[in-house]
């Protein structure tokens, strides 16, 4: 019975730590202006999703939350047409360019390489220039 | 400012996101260390070249049925009120304590997704190693290259009818 109880409670507080995540997800998406799919999909999976699908389901997170986002940001006056739009077309074009890549090549050594540049230049932007 | 170089920018960290690694964390750094655009400026070139990517990826992604819906309902609206809350404010902070924490954040998803990286690598490289003949070896490593499944499928319950 008491083991019971504390299952139960242990089941809830984790229910309740795997809520806490989603809104710290949002948080950091509309702080930062990404990143919030890094924090979406080991949630995801915590549900119990394969990679795939955690994966497709991350976008359908973070897709309604760029929009709002993106939305509040230009209302409040961050936004450069110009830059935009050559960053944009850039995005686009590497994405498509990405999603193809990524079937054909085993990525342990070039994740690794992103990781150690994505610290490299937190290291630069926490320092401050 | 150099057109060229913003497409390029652009270009990488589409291809990372393309990958599924979170692409936004490239492009901003990529755009406010080395083209000097300022960072709120960044997030909001970054949030909405999302958009517009991600809006084809994910009616591809919904008519493949990947797309889980139970568990998109249970993290989709607390998700979204932060977001809204926090990009509220977001632009009334001082650019110099964003882009700090912001280096912060990218520290620690980095150090965070780099170790489980590692890990997952590690724990499959040793499923392979125990004691077994070199023959088998050779069979899982085919077996796991050619990325089809381990072992025979159970009973399918959903396509055939139940034996009563």
């Amino acid at each position: 019975m008491d083991a019971n109880k504390a299952e139960k409670s242990t089941a809830s507080r984790l229910a309740f730590l795997k809520y806490f995540a989603a809104l710290a997800a949002g948080c950091v998406n509309g702080l930062f202006g990404g990143g919030g799919g890094m924090l979406v999909v080991p949630l995801l999976t915590s549900f119990g999703l394969t990679a795939k699908k955690a994966h497709a389901t991350a976008v359908a997170v973070i897709l309604p939350l760029c929009l709002v986002s993106a939305v509040i940001y230009i209302v409040k006056g961050c936004f450069d047409m110009q830059l935009t739009l050559a960053v944009g077309g850039g995005v686009v074009a590497g994405g498509i360019a990405g999603a193809l890549l990524l079937k054909k090549t085993d990525n342990f050594l070039l994740s690794m390489f992103f990781y150690i540049v994505m610290i490299g230049a937190g290291i630069k932007m926490a320092v401050g220039r | 400012m150099n057109i060229v170089w913003l497409i390029l920018a652009g270009a990488a960290g589409g291809i990372i996101a393309g990958m599924g690694m979170g692409g936004g964390t490239l492009t901003i750094p990529i755009l406010t260390l080395a083209l000097d655009v300022e960072q709120k400026t960044a997030q909001s070139v970054n949030l909405i070249a999302f958009v517009v990517m991600s809006a084809p990826v994910l009616a591809i992604h919904v008519k493949n049925r990947l797309v889980d819906f139970p568990s998109l309902l249970k993290t989709a609206p607390l998700a979204l009120a932060g977001s809204a809350v926090c990009a509220w404010f977001a632009p009334d902070i001082p650019a110099e304590i964003l882009s700090r924490c912001f280096g912060g954040f990218l520290i620690a998803l980095g150090v965070w997704q780099g170790a489980s990286a590692i890990k997952n690598k590690l724990k499959k490289d040793k499923s392979f190693s125990p004691q077994m003949r070199p023959l088998y070896l050779v069979d899982c490593q085919v077996l796991c290259s050619s990325d089809k499944a381990y072992y025979p499928k159970k009973f399918d319950t959903k396509n055939q009818p139940r034996p009563r």
